[in-house]
């Protein structure tokens, strides 16, 4: 799986945003929001090609947390943003 | 999924001040009927040096409330006085000006789309000013006709 190109992680205040972008337009009507943890995950998932693993390990190594929590929390997330239509396979 | 004015408008500035166009849908009824609150979207380009505010632009700027507090409006360029000051009214207002400058005024709608994607008319409201006398009727009208028609309210 990969990221949708044109999709950028903005943090706002204290929520982290995901928005869709051209080079000239910002479109605030396509926007999900992101905890910090799913925010995390993003960076990590926009550094190239990723699944469920690799970002359990990215997350496993950055936080303290439990590798079954961990596979949890990923694949709500990337099921999440499968849903956005943020990522594609 | 909805962020605070007191947020989002200030990155909208930001965006517009690097030079990009933004697309978000407001919300309120204060610019009704050209901008239906939390329904219609609008695409907003930041002011130039070759497009700088006109009156009648529908204008996305920061003011102050009479008590002080700052806060932000997309509402209609109605004046521009001698000194550089914008006055601003919503078009869904019977009354109540804003005051602001070209430097709180961050850019100008130049597209509004309906929820199912069709484009509506832009307007410098001339002849909604100029109707201004009757606006309490013009938009119960509107309420009645128009928002039921279109936006199944």
């Amino acid at each position: 799986m990969h990221t949708i190109d044109g999709f950028r992680l903005r943090k706002l205040g204290n929520e982290y945003i995901l928005v869709g972008e051209s080079m000239a337009l910002i479109n605030f009507n396509k926007m999900i929001t992101l905890n910090e943890t799913a925010a995390f995950l993003w960076q990590e998932a926009e550094k190239g090609a990723f699944d469920a693993n690799s970002l359990c390990k990215a997350l496993c190594a950055e936080y303290e947390v439990s590798p079954e929590q961990a596979l949890t929390d990923v694949e709500a997330t990337i099921a999440s943003w499968r849903k956005a239509g943020v990522i594609e396979d | 999924m909805k962020i605070e004015n007191d947020i989002l408008i200030p990155e909208l500035a930001r965006l517009m001040a690097e030079g990009k166009e933004v697309r978000f849908t407001p919300s309120g009824v204060s610019m009704r009927p050209f901008i239906e609150g939390d329904k219609d979207c609008v695409i907003l380009a930041p002011y130039t040096d070759t497009r700088k505010p006109k009156k009648g632009d529908a204008v996305l700027a920061k003011i102050r409330t009479a008590d002080g507090r700052t806060s932000y409006v997309l509402h209609r360029l109605i004046k521009i006085q001698n000194d550089g000051t914008f006055v601003l009214q919503g078009d869904g207002n019977l009354q109540g000006e804003e005051y602001t400058n070209a430097a709180n005024t961050y850019g100008f709608v130049v597209r509004v789309e309906r929820p199912n994607g069709k484009r509506k008319c832009l307007t410098k409201g001339k002849l909604w000013l100029l109707l201004k006398p009757l606006r309490k009727w013009l938009l119960k009208i509107y309420r009645h006709t128009i928002l039921l028609w279109f936006y199944n309210s």
